[in-house]
């Protein structure tokens, strides 16, 4: 693969965490690494768990699919590979291959010198992930509790779960996550819709700079983050948006198992209207 | 490498507000800013808040 003239620049060795010099090296345009030779071995044995899982299933039909965790009367013990085994398996190489992802950026952050703010934001994917599968799991104690790898099996598990709780949406953690999801898309809308359209003015005019990003948006609504501070607040809001999510869910079983309209109990007995 | 990590505005400048750029096609309101700066505000993005930003004809 092609590099371009001045990459040769950046590619610079040192910054690994394991493995020394053994393993700092590009393969075209990626650079691998230790952690990259371990998501690689992750996400290969995961795919090939899954496609054996799908071939001693009942259908290869892809939307239907499904690798199951073990029945809840496995309790958190191992299970048979064909009954739960198999999904035991994928969700360590699924939580290998996020991490070593995670700590190859790490490593690439620090041979360019960068800050880790690209691995901590992933990290509040993975902590998304983690807190379904195996911290909530845990708590409950099976790990029957988890969702199946399936495109609708695990939409299933998804509704099934909420209707557990009768009214998932009343549960405030939730509706702080689903806020950060929606608040994190119309950020990047105005954020990507504004930049490019001080990129892209009309024929013959000169491009524009932050200054009129700036004046759009103090015209629009009296203030204007900042160039620097859109990204900041992008950042907050998208790390917030796994954070809450993974709140929501965690405290779904472990602290509350009646309906999250019940929960709400305590503010129809506040004193004031009692 | 700490002094990379930070995510808030350690040094805030005070500056003139920028009254924003100028109309055009030029109209009859010309750019006069009232605005004020926010401490908090400027810890993550800019200071800056306006309460108008262009002032009417006459």
């Amino acid at each position: 693969m092609a590099m371009l003239s001045f990459e040769r620049k950046y590619r610079i060795r040192g910054g690994t965490l394991v493995g020394g010099d053994l393993f700092d090296f590009w393969v075209g345009a990626f650079y691998v690494g230790f952690f990259g030779i371990t998501a690689a071995f992750f996400a290969l044995l995961g795919t090939a768990l899954l496609v054996y899982g799908a071939a001693i299933g009942p259908t290869w039909n892809l939307w239907q699919i499904s690798i199951a965790p073990p029945d809840l009367s496995y309790g958190l013990g191992l299970a048979p590979l064909h009954e739960g085994g198999i999904w035991q398996l994928v969700t360590i190489c699924a939580l290998g291959a996020f991490v070593s992802w995670m700590l190859r950026e790490v490593e690439i952050c620090r041979k360019l010198g960068m800050g880790y703010h690209v691995p901590v934001a992933f990290g509040s994917a993975i902590l998304a992930y983690v807190t379904l599968q195996v911290i909530r799991p845990l708590l409950l104690g099976a790990w029957g509790h988890a969702f199946p790898y399936g495109i609708y099996s695990h939409l299933d598990w998804v509704s099934n779960v909420a209707y557990q709780y009768l009214h998932f949406h009343y549960n405030p953690a939730h509706m702080v996550a689903v806020t950060f999801f929606f608040t994190t898309v119309l950020a990047l809308a105005l954020h990507g819709s504004l930049v490019l359209s001080a990129l892209n003015p009309a024929k013959g005019e000169v491009v524009k700079g932050a200054e009129h990003e700036n004046t759009f948006f103090r015209d629009n609504i009296g203030y204007s983050i900042g160039t620097l501070g859109i990204h900041r607040f992008g950042l907050l809001l998208a790390v917030n948006a796994g954070v809450w999510s993974a709140i929501c869910i965690v405290i779904s079983g472990p602290f509350w198992t009646r309906s999250w309209t019940d929960w709400w109990a305590w503010w129809l007995n506040l004193p004031i209207w009692n | 490498m700490a002094e990379y990590q930070h995510l808030f505005t350690r040094v805030q400048v005070e500056a003139p507000n920028y009254p924003g750029e100028p109309h055009d096609p030029k109209g009859v309101w010309s750019r006069g800013i009232k605005a004020s700066a926010n401490y908090w505000l400027g810890k993550i993005g800019d200071a800056q808040i306006d309460r108008s930003t262009s002032v009417p004809p006459g």
